[in-house]
């Protein structure tokens, strides 16, 4: 008994001397979750508490949720609210993985990743709403006489009051839907998010996902959302990140 | 390599207007360029930002319209960049403007930027004048106000 006792202390003391020993090991591994979705990061054996951050740039806690449910394994990540451990570690390349043992860094190191692929592929196929109407530049000076510049990441931070302006394009078009298009930003997106953009903002007239940012160049787009009006001959008469007017409007 | 000098050592804030200390900061092309009582349009960019490579033509309009009425500094925020890769690619375009490598992040700390691009335009005090994530139709309007048009 007396015997038994005594293994029983000595594990139980084993035990919590690895789990100190492990307490005291923090390892944090800074992902950037825009490259994340396109590449594969090959991560080591954790060697202590594995952390995933993601530092404090370009990112919104939406965003940050949105890659979760796709990727289980980051499960635990959180962004590194004003870069404190970006910075405090001087961590300028993701993945990077440091290894903190009792306060002290022990390991920095880049980890590999499979090839990225580019912020948005050029793609052939022919322009079309998503309900499936074909479309060219020629045809959408003719057919609509509003057209709505938008970007399905909304709401984030380069895009400000998006949400309002999406509201106030929706309530524009409640008139006459067939005079308004809205045309969605390709960049970090595709024709899914633009699918989830007419669902989360209740979009009932026509959206074009502007594969090719053709749209956005040739109206010379740069600031988002924004707003082009056309007249009958396809003359823009307004340009604008605010609401057009009613006379600049004969819907 | 970069140097960053404090000028003044306090960041001021007001009711109205976030100040910041002037900054001094050496350009890849070596010319030592200072924000202290000049009017500043900084650009902060990367090239892997879709949105920043996409404006960089209309940073470089505004650099060559600017005539003296304000200074362009375009800020590289050198978190998963290279030194080389961002000559590279100025090189390719020829972009001309003054452009410092962040190399440790320390500019872009200093004006809190947390996203990319991010246009700010300071007056010759520091005073934050105008922030967007975009070139907004109402940052050209600015700057066109500042070259007298």
């Amino acid at each position: 008994m007396y015997i038994q006792l005594v293994n029983l202390s000595i594990l139980l003391l084993i035990l919590a001397t690895i789990k100190s020993a492990n307490a005291k090991t923090k390892e944090y591994v800074f992902i950037n979750i825009w490259d994340a979705y396109y590449q594969t990061t090959h991560m080591p054996k954790p060697q202590g508490k594995r952390i995933f951050l993601q530092p404090d740039i370009n990112i919104d806690q939406a965003s940050l949720e949105q890659f979760i449910d796709v990727h289980q394994e980051f499960a635990n990540l959180t962004i590194d609210t004003n870069n404190q451990l970006t910075f405090k570690y001087q961590v300028r390349q993701t993945p990077t993985r440091v290894i903190v043992e009792n306060g002290k860094v022990i390991l920095k190191e880049s980890l590999s990743t499979s090839p990225k692929i580019t912020a948005y592929e050029m793609t052939n196929k022919q322009m079309a709403t998503l309900s499936g109407k074909p479309l060219s530049i020629s045809q959408i000076q003719h057919d609509y006489q509003v057209l709505f510049f938008s970007d399905s990441l909304c709401p984030f931070q380069h895009i400000p009051d998006c949400q309002q302006r999406i509201r106030q394009n929706n309530q524009l078009a409640i008139n006459s839907p067939k005079n308004v298009l809205t045309i969605i930003k390709p960049f970090y997106a595709d024709q899914a998010s633009a699918l989830s953009y007419k669902k989360r903002f209740d979009v009932n007239h026509h959206i074009v996902f502007d594969a090719q940012n053709q749209l956005f160049s040739h109206f010379k787009i740069r600031d988002l959302p924004y707003w082009i009006v056309q007249d009958a001959t396809g003359k823009v008469v307004y340009r604008g990140n605010q609401v057009p007017k009613p006379h600049h409007l004969s819907l | 390599m970069k140097t960053l000098i404090f000028v003044l050592s306090i960041l001021c804030l007001s009711a109205h207007a976030k100040q910041y200390a002037p900054i001094e900061a050496k350009a890849l092309n070596e010319q030592t360029i200072s924000t202290q009582g000049k009017i500043t349009y900084l650009k902060f960019w990367a090239t892997w930002c879709a949105y920043c490579v996409e404006e960089m033509p209309v940073l470089q309009q505004s650099y060559e319209d600017a005539k003296g009425a304000y200074q362009v500094i375009s800020v590289n925020i050198g978190f998963n960049q290279t030194l080389e890769g961002v000559k590279r690619y100025l090189g390719k375009h020829n972009y001309n403007f003054p452009t410092v490598f962040d190399s440790d992040g320390i500019i872009t700390k200093h004006y809190a930027v947390l996203g990319t691009p991010q246009h700010i335009l300071i007056d010759a005090q520091g005073n934050e004048v105008y922030r967007s994530g975009l070139f907004t139709d109402q940052l050209a309007q600015k700057l066109a106000q500042l070259r007298g048009k």
